[in-house]
């Protein structure tokens, strides 16, 4: 009795360090609490009684940072969530791990399942033709407007910027009052250039190899152009080169605005405060007179990157696959960022939460990264100054000037 | 022979317990002072290490440069824009500040009834976070929903772009920040001035000093330490100050408003340009330093 008992004890005190042995854990930063799937992953932790996820919100302002300077220190976690813009410099400090391999093995075992994914998911985790992690979530931008206002002045939705621009007049003009403005966007200094960019994507702005923008090219022109006459014609908010996304969202939700350029997130919130289809429209930016070639739905999104350092990929590999499971992505999808995947992004749950999709639905599967760069935050800074320039008033400089001067500093990035 | 041997030994014993008792003080400040040491000194004297380093995320290698980094940052045009905001930013919000907190401290010294409370809630702009006082000013000063914006359209005035030109930008970060570090400077004033003798006051009423008399030659000569040190609080605050300007600003219009702790940051953190950030902190401590001295030494005591 006493032998039985002393091997009860032993095995008692064995058995939880032998199954801790033979747990593998895989920790993860989530960029946003709302990426966190809504089960937490309790089914995943029951398919994978092996794997335990661990995870934290690092926010993405500065994950890449925070990841970067524990990966230094060998204690990064084995994913991380970041602004895609941020791949170049984190490949180049070495940080990250090359899962061109399982992305090949996962096409190959299920290809069913990887012809559900949108390109986008890899475009934008691939640098130098490697791929360093998947891009569950990106969240283009697309343009509000106000349908009522539009039929008001006779209007109807624009084709190209250069009707947009002229609608903006006619709004102005004959519809809006007070402190209604044709155009809303958010300034420069508190965000990083993406509604400029997204801009410049559709009116057929291209990049280097290194990523940066071309800004001194017919489309950038156009572009600085394009706010020069926003400013200068009072086509927006006189205090606009100083707001926040706060401040714009606000002034298009507030009704003090007709056309806003956002994504698809924010949308769910502006049906709350404006009827939709009644009072308020999407669209997709349109191109450029002479330009539709070129024109590109811009993406940015929210990778999630494999650690160079992690010891266990395969088990990484199923938490990704598990992030981007359609019965997990649908929930995050639905409650914050659209999914690449087409079977989430079809369904009808999905139509149903956001039901302008439709209109937008051919665009978002041919979303086109916004590049990343090394210098990516340099780059950024550089585009805002460029913009607060071109929107002085009175205009200080030509376009072509502007244009000339700050092509000169991004390209000494490179 | 031996009487006198004793009184040796007692003699040698005692020195050596005033001895020991001298030491106790520094005993019992060395825990705090190890700690001080060990958090505050070590990073920063690793940050002015790191200046002397090109310690740059996009590139691989991390060597020594020397003065390298200050030379090339005291050349940007960029570094030089943001310091001379800073100088205004602080020479605005100490003047401003000590202002402000003189005459809070003046109030709260003569308020009687509810004392306590008063006091108790001069602090309060010093215990909200940074970043709610920059979403306060935020709304108060936006063009079109803002209170103060309002105000004026109701008195039939222009509405002013606060936040959209520079120089009303640079006002408005002056403000907010001056709202919320007030509230600390006033606590030392008020401090210096409990500590003076009522006689003091009483005695020059009877010779006839007027209240301006006892304001510029009794108070102010006798809290003059007190307005040092509170010199100092709203100047190094200002320069180190970036929770309210981030938010509020984050720098713009344009640059306008750049000050150069939120430089530093941009360099470290969004840059990823430690070393250059490195080289901004130890501007910014040395001209802490530099400010703080002369401070102590104009505000010294003549009592």
């Amino acid at each position: 009795m006493k032998r039985l008992l002393l091997v009860f004890m032993i095995v008692a005190l064995l058995l939880p360090a032998a199954l801790a042995g033979a747990q593998q854990t895989v920790t993860v930063w989530f960029g946003r609490e709302e990426f966190i799937p809504a089960d937490a992953f309790e089914t995943f932790h029951a398919e994978n009684p092996d794997i335990r996820v661990e995870f934290d919100v690092i926010p993405l302002e500065e994950s890449h940072v925070d990841f970067m300077r524990n990966h230094a220190v060998g204690v990064a976690p084995d994913v991380v969530q970041i602004f895609g813009e941020f791949l170049a410099t984190m490949v180049v400090r070495g940080t990250l791990l090359d899962i061109t391999e399982h992305i090949e093995a996962w096409a190959e075992e299920d290809p069913e399942d990887f012809a559900d994914i949108y390109d986008i998911a890899f475009d934008m985790t691939t640098y130098e033709d490697r791929i360093y992690g998947i891009n569950v979530h990106s969240g283009p931008f697309f343009m509000g407007y106000r349908k009522d206002w539009l039929a008001e002045a006779g209007l109807t939705e624009p084709q190209t910027w250069e009707e947009l621009l002229e609608a903006c007049r006619v709004l102005q003009a004959d519809v809006l009052t007070g402190d209604e403005y044709a155009y809303a966007q958010p300034g420069g200094a508190h965000h990083p250039p993406f509604w400029m960019m997204a801009t410049f994507m559709s009116m057929g702005g291209q990049f280097r190899d290194t990523g940066t923008p071309i800004i001194d090219s017919e489309a950038g022109i156009f572009l600085i152009d394009f706010y020069q006459t926003l400013a200068n014609e009072g086509l927006q908010d006189p205090e606009a080169h100083a707001w926040a996304s706060g401040d714009f969202r606000g002034a298009f939700m507030g009704e003090r605005a007709a056309f806003y350029p956002e994504a698809i997130n924010i949308y769910a919130y502006t049906q709350e405060v404006l009827e939709y289809a009644t009072q308020w429209e999407v669209m997709v930016q349109p191109p450029r007179e002479g330009a539709e070639e070129d024109f590109r739905v811009n993406s940015f999104g929210w990778p999630y990157m494999v650690n160079s350092d992690t010891e266990n990929p395969e088990a990484v590999m199923k938490v990704l696959r598990y992030l981007f499971d359609p019965e997990i992505c649908i929930s995050v999808a639905l409650a914050y960022q659209p999914a690449n995947r087409a079977s989430v992004m079809t369904s009808d749950a999905y139509y149903e939460a956001h039901p302008y999709f439709p209109i937008l639905e051919a665009s978002f599967a041919e979303q086109v990264t916004y590049p990343t760069h090394l210098r990516s935050v340099e780059r950024a800074d550089i585009l805002n100054e460029m913009k607060f320039v071109a929107q002085q008033v009175p205009a200080q400089y030509t376009p072509e000037e502007i244009a000339a001067r700050y092509q000169e500093l991004l390209d000494a990035l490179d | 022979m031996a009487e006198t041997t004793a009184i040796e030994v007692n003699i040698k014993k005692l020195n050596r317990y005033k001895r020991i008792k001298k030491t106790i003080p520094y005993w019992l400040i060395l825990p705090a002072l190890l700690f001080v040491v060990g958090v505050l000194w070590y990073s920063v004297l690793y940050g002015i290490g790191m200046s002397f380093f090109r310690i740059d995320l996009a590139l691989p290698d991390t060597p020594f440069v020397g003065l390298e980094n200050f030379f090339n940052l005291f050349g940007e045009e960029r570094f030089i824009h943001s310091f001379q905001r800073s100088l205004i930013f602080v020479g605005g919000s100490v003047g401003l500040g000590l202002l402000l907190s003189f005459a809070f401290a003046q109030g709260l010294y003569k308020v009687r009834t509810f004392a306590g409370s008063f006091r108790g809630l001069a602090l309060v702009p010093y215990l909200v976070s940074g970043v709610a006082t920059a979403i306060m000013f935020r709304f108060l000063f936006s063009r079109t929903v803002g209170f103060v914006n309002q105000f004026l359209v109701t008195l039939g005035l222009e509405r002013i772009e606060f936040l959209g030109e520079p120089s009303w930008a640079m006002l408005v970060i002056i403000l907010a920040n001056t709202w919320f570090i007030v509230p600390f400077s006033t606590l030392i004033l008020l401090g210096g001035m409990q500590a003076l003798d009522p006689d003091l006051f009483e005695v020059a009423l009877v010779e006839g000093a007027s209240k301006l008399t006892i304001l510029f030659r009794i108070i102010i000569p006798l809290i003059k330490p007190m307005i040092g040190i509170s010199m100092i609080w709203l100047t190094f605050a200002s320069f180190n100050m970036f929770d309210v300007v981030l938010p509020l600003t984050a720098g713009g219009p344009g640059r306008a408003t750049e000050v150069l702790a939120l430089y530093m940051y941009r360099l470290g953190f969004d840059f990823l340009r430690f070393s250059d950030g490195a080289v901004v902190m130890t501007v910014i401590l040395l001209l802490n330093i530099i400010t703080s001295v002369f401070y102590l030494r104009v505000f010294k005591s003549e009592v």
